[in-house]
């Protein structure tokens, strides 16, 4: 009972506040919005104390009645979701350009209720109804009527290709099954044999893989997160890649047993997902915005987890239902990281844009001397992303090469050597994305200001939210285990382990709990500290520059400092070298393969197809009058 | 709780982490006999990083607190590293010896010195990173893919079990795997601590540095600290070099006479590769920067025999 | 006993590969050359110690005639070429030396899969270099493919030639004498012959440089 009221909470609250901020549009409307939110923040915790909660709503649709669900998984998909929300709502309660850009913000309560929809609803209108609900909010957040229009439409026109997709497949799934309620689906897959259901599970890939920019589908993410607002970005980024892995995973699974014959279809997905991931990591490198890479950063991490999706489905192919529970908690527990890591990350990076009003690296450098504690936690969110210890993004990145060791449980199998591949790809673009962010953060933060700047401060609050989150990075990630004990037997009901065994580490390989690695860490931390002990003599002086005056532009850049690996995978990225006009040194760019080579001449061949059948369309009535006949008479002469 | 196992676990990490500056200034030592010079003493590192402690330090105008931290985050993560290493006997006092993790710690490290070089706001360091950067990426995918098949081979990542594994499996296991992992590992051990022909060590030459241009405004304590840190991680590949994939002479007995023998053994396979990075370094010339793919891609690729050659024999 | 055998086949089945990717890797003549040397005598042990084992002994006779002519005879004919055509360097190669070793990892990840169902059918000790025998055929191919000098040419193709051979030894522990005779014949024969056309080449066209024969077209 006490569940049933509290999904009702979650509904109703977002549903009110989305009715005051209609009345209401104030610069507090921020703070309203985020209260929407603090319901589905203790979401996760209700679930731990009264267990899972359903509520069936009696008045429903053609399809029957709505139904909401809320079980371990989406609980904690929920909480993490909100709690990054809330933080980027308060952020933009913090950031002095209230006024300049304003968003939309009876949109930000419709998100959060939308997103809440989408992970508890069980039947698949409310599910498909939320999910187009949440396109729709994001794209509307992400402003598609100034500047930054033409990328808004693509990313518009793009997921909501994706839609339809997953709408057919959803449709598909619902008629086979004979119910519109997806718990029903279980097991469905043995009587729609093996080649309908890689069939279902391409096409849920490809819609959802829309919404998370894999291969080719990432053309709209650059140029969307470079101009679009950076809280709306980071929603994107955060909260709707949450919904996506979510909802692929629960309708993938929900239907889809793997058996020896889908081995093909996973390797297949591995195999994108790896090429996925290396390109991204590949161009987060050589970007020349700080928006940009982070937009790349996000293709990658979801590459990575659609890696291990993959990696499950293989290890489920085989029977090895421990390691494929493994792998498929990994992936979800690295999305859930991500969404925090990269929340944090886009504030910071909207954070000194501000400061520095430039969205470019070329303005930037610097900051971190007149803005330490921004630096500092800013830090924490790269260190993250790069999947460095000890924080959250290494742990899943460590569970990652975990799973991928669990090849041992594949026996004799050829297919095997699809894992060392896999944990060359993971060290390959981890290794990438590392000096990617690295750069990020070089570029950003240190160094000396590339530009004579009026240093403005960083609000009280959006300092807040930054905090709360690098907080949340290190905490989630040091208490990695308890939150795995808590996820595993849900996960493993899902690959459909018979006893839903718990996963705890000790895993067959590694045997250490994050947490000790965090205490040990920061004791030698402390103890190299005491060693040094308090030097007086710290004199400042100028850098040694060789006996000449060293200028703001003489620093490494970022085109430089990414030269070598730009020229190491030149076949690659496709360098474009030359001097530009007006400039004195020669500069590298590197253009977007795919907007070039494929949706352009995609768009182009579908202009010439209608421009084609535009001279079928004279206008003239006689001419239609003409094709009436001439089609009578080719029917009257074949149905004779 | 074993004391006797904490004591040995505790003295092996003190003694790896007193010995680093004596490595390198064995290889220095070697390297001059080599080369035909009498060379420096064996002691000489002590008294460099002796000097260095008692310096002013000089941190540029530009640098902001992550300069001063960087040194401690570095050197404190490749100590928890050493931690994580047997030595003598196969337990350990730190946090387990699982291989990816200390990967993972030192790459925090090698993170940590990326971003100090971006510090100074010179063009030295910015190139140095940079460098590093290139070969942080190629590399990681080889030593990544070496452990994985030390770990195939033992089945474990961790080093205390496979190096049990393979000093207790007899002669047999020297195959194809374990030599071709090895030989993979040694081209990763030069290129990640920066030694001919990947970066010339003693040389501050700018078209040809990369750990050097790195640290290049390091001073005082931090450049000792700096300096120290990347002795021990020279050290603790060696170390992993020579306790994963030849362990014959590790003990996992506690009397003392097995332990000599390890410490007899170890002390003998270190000076064994010591002497042959040190003949290699006086033989070879640096190679150039865009020279360097071909060889860590041989490196990765003998790694992915190694599996293979697990998985076909 | 047998599982020392079985290690040192190993080892220099392992061998016999590396020293095909160390032929990709190289761009000197004189290196390849010694590679190739380094291969055919690691064959011939092999062949040697698979006929110990077996216990036929014509596998002797093999080994002693590998010995022979790809250890003594062709590689001194191959040098002699080298010092008459004065070619001390390959060109820039096709592919670059990143490039052709990770092609040939994935040839030899390939190699390994393709035989994979062979493999686990078959009983015989030495079953287990089909694979590398397969990869080692196909990377002689591929350094045939991305390199431009004549005489890099033939030493891919004796190295082809080196790949069968294994392939021979390890699966059927070798054909009737007679007709390996005949095939030794032949290699050699063969590569007098292409060493004359590297001669006549080099003389045309003054280079070794196997893309300029596409003038011929016209």
């Amino acid at each position: 009972m006490v569940m049933v009221s509290f999904l009702a909470c979650l509904v109703l609250l977002p549903l009110a506040v989305f009715l005051f901020s209609l009345i209401y549009r104030g610069r507090y409307v921020y703070i309203i919005a985020a209260l929407s939110a603090s319901a589905a923040v203790l979401a996760l915790p209700a679930v731990m104390i009264w267990g899972p909660g359903v509520l069936d709503i009696p008045f429903g649709s053609v399809f029957g009645a709505y139904s909401l669900r809320l079980g371990e998984l989406s609980a904690a998909f929920l909480s993490f979701s909100a709690l990054v929300f809330m933080s980027i709502c308060l952020h933009r309660f913090g950031s002095d350009t209230d006024m300049d850009r304003p968003l939309p913000v009876s949109q930000l309560p419709l998100l959060m209720l939308f997103c809440s929809t989408a992970l508890m609803s069980d039947d698949i209108f409310l599910l498909l109804l939320s999910w187009e609900g949440l396109s729709l909010s994001t794209f509307l957040l992400c402003g598609f009527q100034r500047e930054n229009g033409k990328h808004s439409w693509r990313y518009f026109a793009i997921t909501h290709m994706g839609g339809l997709v997953i709408l057919c497949a959803v449709l598909f799934l619902a008629q086979h099954s004979g119910s519109f309620l997806v718990s029903d689906w279980n097991g469905s897959a043995a009587a729609m044999g093996v080649f309908s259901s890689s069939i279902i599970m391409i096409l849920l890939l490809l819609g959802f893989g829309t919404k998370l920019g894999l291969i080719p589908f990432q053309v709209w993410m650059p140029g969307l997160y470079q101009n679009s607002p950076p809280h709306s970005v980071a929603l994107v980024s955060a909260v709707s890649s949450n919904v996506a892995v979510f909802l692929l995973v629960k309708l993938g699974y929900s239907y889809f047993v793997a058996s020896e014959s889908s081995v093909t279809l996973a390797l297949v997905i591995m195999g994108l997902a790896s090429v996925s991931a290396i390109y991204a990591a590949l161009q987060a490198l050589v970007q020349d915005a700080p928006m940009r890479v982070l937009a790349y950063s996000s293709m990658k991490n979801m590459s990575l987890v659609v890696l291990m999706l993959g990696l499950s489905m293989l290890f489920s192919a085989h029977g090895a239902t421990v390691a494929a529970s493994l792998s498929l908690l990994t992936a979800l527990l690295h999305t859930l990281y991500h969404s925090l890591f990269k929340s944090l990350s886009v504030l910071g990076v909207s954070d000194a844009q501000e400061i520095v009003g430039s969205e470019h690296f070329i303005g930037m450098g610097g900051l971190a001397r007149h803005h330490s504690l921004l630096s500092v936690l800013f830090l924490i969110g790269v260190l993250s992303m790069a999947a460095l210890p000890p924080f959250n993004g290494f742990v899943s990145e460590w569970l990652m090469i975990q799973s991928m060791m669990e090849g041992f449980a594949l026996g004799a199998e050829p297919y095997r050597m699809a894992l060392p591949l896999g944990v060359a790809v993971l060290g390959l673009s981890g290794a990438l994305g590392a000096a990617a962010y690295l750069r990020l953060y070089g570029l950003m933060f240190l160094g000396r200001p590339r530009r004579h700047l009026e240093f403005k401060s960083v609000n009280g609050s959006s300092l807040m939210s930054i905090g709360v989150l690098s907080v949340a990075c290190l905490a989630s990630g040091a208490f990695a285990v308890p939150l795995i004990s808590v996820l595993s037997p849900s996960v493993t009901a899902m690959v459909g382990h018979p006893t839903g065994i718990v996963l705890s580490p000790p895993f067959t390989l590694g045997e250490i709990d994050p947490l000790v690695i965090v205490v040990a860490l920061s004791i030698m931390v402390l103890i190299t500290a005491v060693c040094r002990g308090r030097n007086k003599n710290v004199n400042r002086s100028r850098t040694w520059d060789c006996g000449s005056d060293l200028g703001p532009d003489m620093q490494y850049s970022a085109m430089s400092f990414s030269q070598p690996v730009a020229k190491v995978f030149h076949t690659v990225l496709g360098t474009r070298s030359g001097i530009v006009e007006g400039r004195l040194f020669p500069a590298s760019n590197f253009p977007d393969h795919f907007w070039e080579r494929v949706y352009l001449p995609l768009s182009k061949s579908y202009l010439d197809l209608s421009r084609a059948v535009r001279r079928l369309q004279g206008g003239s009535v006689q001419s239609y009058l003409g094709y009436i006949l001439a089609v009578l008479m080719v029917l009257m002469v074949a149905l004779r | 709780m074993d004391y006797s196992l904490f004591i040995i676990s505790t003295l092996q990490f003190l003694a790896l982490l007193v010995s680093a500056p004596a490595v390198v200034g064995l290889i220095r030592l070697l390297k001059a006999r080599a080369q035909g010079r009498r060379g420096a003493s064996l002691l000489q590192p002590y008294r460099d990083l002796r000097k260095l402690w008692r310096k002013d330090e000089q941190v540029s105008e530009d640098a902001s607190w992550l300069f001063r931290v960087a040194p401690l985050i570095s050197a404190a993560s490749v100590i928890l590293t050493t931690s994580m290493l047997p030595v003598l006997h196969v337990t350990v006092l730190g946090p387990g010896s699982d291989m990816i993790l200390a990967i993972y710690i030192l790459m925090l490290s090698r993170a940590m010195l990326v971003l100090s070089s971006l510090e100074g706001g010179s063009v030295f360091g910015g190139m140095g990173g940079s460098r590093d950067s290139m070969i942080s990426v190629l590399i990681e995918p080889a030593l990544l893919l070496s452990i994985f098949s030390l770990a195939a081979l033992a089945g474990s990542t961790e080093l205390s079990s496979t190096a049990q594994f393979i000093s207790q499996g007899g002669y047999l296991i020297i195959g194809p795997t374990l030599i071709l992992a090895a030989a993979s590992f040694c081209i990763t051990t030069l290129a990640e601590n920066a030694r001919l022909p990947f970066d010339n060590p003693a040389t501050h030459l700018e078209l040809t540095m990369v750990h050097e241009a790195m640290v290049l405004e390091y001073s005082g304590r931090s450049l000792a600290l700096m300096e120290y840190s990347s002795w021990l991680k020279l050290t603790v590949f060696i170390t992993i070099l020579v306790n994963g994939f030849l362990p014959w002479g590790i003990s996992s007995a506690l009397d003392p006479l097995s332990l000599a023998l390890a410490s007899l053994a170890f002390i003998f396979k270190l000076i064994l590769a010591l002497g042959l990075i040190a003949l290699l370094e006086s033989q070879m010339a640096k190679m150039r920067l865009f020279r360097l793919p071909n060889l860590l891609t041989t490196s990765f690729t003998l790694a992915l025999l190694a599996l293979m050659a697990f998985y076909i024999l | 006993m047998t599982e020392i055998m079985m290690n040192s086949l190993n080892i220099l089945a392992v061998g016999i590969l590396l020293a095909s990717l160390m032929a990709m890797t190289t761009p000197r003549m004189g290196q390849l050359i010694r590679i190739f040397t380094l291969q055919s005598l690691m064959l011939a042990g092999m062949a040697a110690l698979v006929g110990y084992q077996t216990g036929s002994e014509h596998l002797y006779i093999i080994a002693s005639i590998i010995v022979l002519l790809k250890v003594f005879i062709i590689p001194r004919f191959l040098n002699y070429s080298i010092e008459r055509i004065k070619v001390k360097r390959e060109l820039e190669p096709l592919l670059g030396i990143p490039g052709s070793l990770l092609l040939s990892a994935a040839i030899v990840v390939l190699a390994y899969f393709v035989t994979e169902p062979v493999i686990s059918l078959t009983e015989v000790i030495t079953r287990n270099c089909l694979a590398i025998s397969l990869a080692v055929t196909l990377i002689g191919l591929l350094l045939m493919i991305t390199r431009r000098k004549a005489m890099t040419e033939v030493i891919g193709l004796l190295m082809m030639e080196n790949g069968l051979f294994l392939a021979v030894i390890s699966t059927s522990h070798g054909m009737p004498l007679i007709v390996e005779m005949g095939i030794f014949f032949d290699v050699l024969v063969a590569v007098i012959i292409m060493g004359m056309f590297a001669f006549r080449i080099n003389e045309t066209f003054e280079t070794s440089d196997t893309s300029i024969l596409k003038r011929l077209r016209y």
